[in-house]
């Protein structure tokens, strides 16, 4: 009876551990391909992640006689293993095999979803350098924060803004992509311009681009952008920027 | 009559019936009790060393301003082993002109516009991975091919300025998650 009023949690925090399901899985002195392969491990073993170095993985693994091997697993060769301490797969029938890279418990790193990159571009005469952070709401979707300075011969100052991205076909290795948002311009006059166009403005943006996959991990993006200024003169300024950029998902 | 009475005794019947099921349905002891201990696990999350953080000093030479020290911190995230995206920016101050050197009262420009700041974010790239061997120890080392831009400010102005950096590292210790 008391057994049933106190369910019996134990909280532990432990280290993760997968089974191997392939035949064989290499192991790597260090954290990248030009490692040798020092140690195969066989199907069955498990094994326990330590850390994580970009795509490699530091792994322990029980061998004969109770020693501990100490190596590093890629990314793509940890994804074909499965977990086998995690929440799901104690309560999941145990037939059932669930690969590590399907597990939603490493689904984000597997399926990243934020990205970081930085791009160049020209706004009319001026240069531009930006960065840009960004998440992945649904394969279409994305938000995105960019931040940019740019510098020319008569104005300089900085451009932050927010905007929602939109890709109608994922899928495509080149996809065309649209963006909308809004954000805040910061200008200075330089050399002999007026100051008319200085100070803070608020602006209203649009653009539309293409990115190419790389790979998994990047892109490569050419976009243009269009951006309304609200100003308090009679007319609203106009600006018009292109962009080169270069992401990674993480 | 016998109709009515048929019918009062049928809805009393039923009425016995359906209670009876239910005392019956709540009596039914449980043939198995599940005991099952089930284990909360929480998985630690996985450590990362994806960043790398970097000081510099070095020397600068601004043409017509003689050289002086500079100081550059960096920021790096490594995508993986061959890629990463860098960040970095570094400060120094101007030293004299040949101007005011030789006519030792003037200044050109002021001590404020005399500071050097300039900022990039580039993509690098290790074209080179592999070790180097000193006596009988192998240290792994890399070969690097930087390129971005950025933005230089001195002398009361800025401009976009583009950088490229070859860089050769050798890690003899690593300070931070160290050891492999």
């Amino acid at each position: 009876m008391l057994m049933v009023l106190l369910p019996a949690y134990s909280y532990a925090s432990e280290k993760l551990q997968l089974s191997i399901l392939e035949p064989f899985l290499d192991i790597h002195t260090g954290p990248g391909k030009n490692y040798p392969v020092f140690y195969i491990a066989q199907r069955g073993e498990t094994i326990e992640i330590q850390k994580r170095r970009n795509e490699w993985f530091k792994v322990h693994l029980k061998v004969i006689g109770d020693r501990t091997k100490i190596g590093w697993v890629h990314r793509n060769a940890l994804g074909l293993t499965m977990i086998t301490n995690s929440k799901a797969s104690n309560e999941k029938n145990s037939d059932d095999i669930v690969l590590a890279k399907d597990d939603p418990l490493l689904s984000t790193l597997f399926n990243p979803d934020l990205y970081f990159g930085f791009n160049y571009g020209q706004m009319s005469s001026a240069d531009l350098v930006g960065i840009y952070i960004g998440k992945a709401i649904t394969d279409s979707f994305s938000v995105e924060v960019q931040a940019g300075e740019f510098l020319g011969a008569t104005a300089q100052g900085n451009t932050v803004a927010g905007v929602i991205a939109f890709a109608p076909f994922p899928q495509w290795r080149l996809s065309p992509f649209v963006q909308i948002g809004a954000g805040e311009i910061y200008t200075t006059a330089r050399g002999t311009n007026s100051q008319q166009n200085a100070g803070s403005n608020t602006f209203l943006q649009s653009g539309f681009g293409l990115q190419l996959r790389l790979s998994d991990r990047y892109q490569l993006r050419l976009d243009y952008r269009h951006h309304n200024i609200l100003t308090s003169t009679d007319n609203n300024g106009e600006l018009e920027t292109w962009h080169i950029g270069f992401s990674g998902y993480f | 009559m016998a109709y009515w009475l048929q019918r009062l005794l049928l809805i009393a019947l039923s009425i016995i019936a359906t209670l009876s099921s239910i005392r019956t349905a709540a009596e039914v002891p449980e043939v198995i009790s599940p005991e099952i201990d089930r284990r909360e696990i929480k998985v630690a999350r996985i450590d990362n060393e994806n960043i790398e953080v970097g000081i510099y000093g070095g020397i600068l030479a601004i043409e017509d301003f003689d050289s002086s020290n500079i100081s550059i911190v960096r920021i790096d995230f490594h995508i993986n082993e061959h890629t990463f995206i860098e960040a970095s920016y570094g400060s120094a101050k101007g030293d004299t002109t040949t101007f005011e050197e030789l006519i030792p009262s003037t200044q050109l420009i002021s001590d404020e516009q005399r500071e050097y700041t300039s900022y990039d974010i580039s993509f690098g790239w290790n074209i080179f991975p592999g070790e180097t061997w000193l006596r009988n120890k192998a240290y792994k080392s890399d070969f690097y091919l930087i390129l971005g831009g950025g933005s230089t400010e001195f002398g009361g102005d800025k401009w976009f300025t583009w950088n490229v950096w070859c860089r050769l590292s050798i890690i003899f210790k690593r300070l931070a998650g160290m050891a492999y």
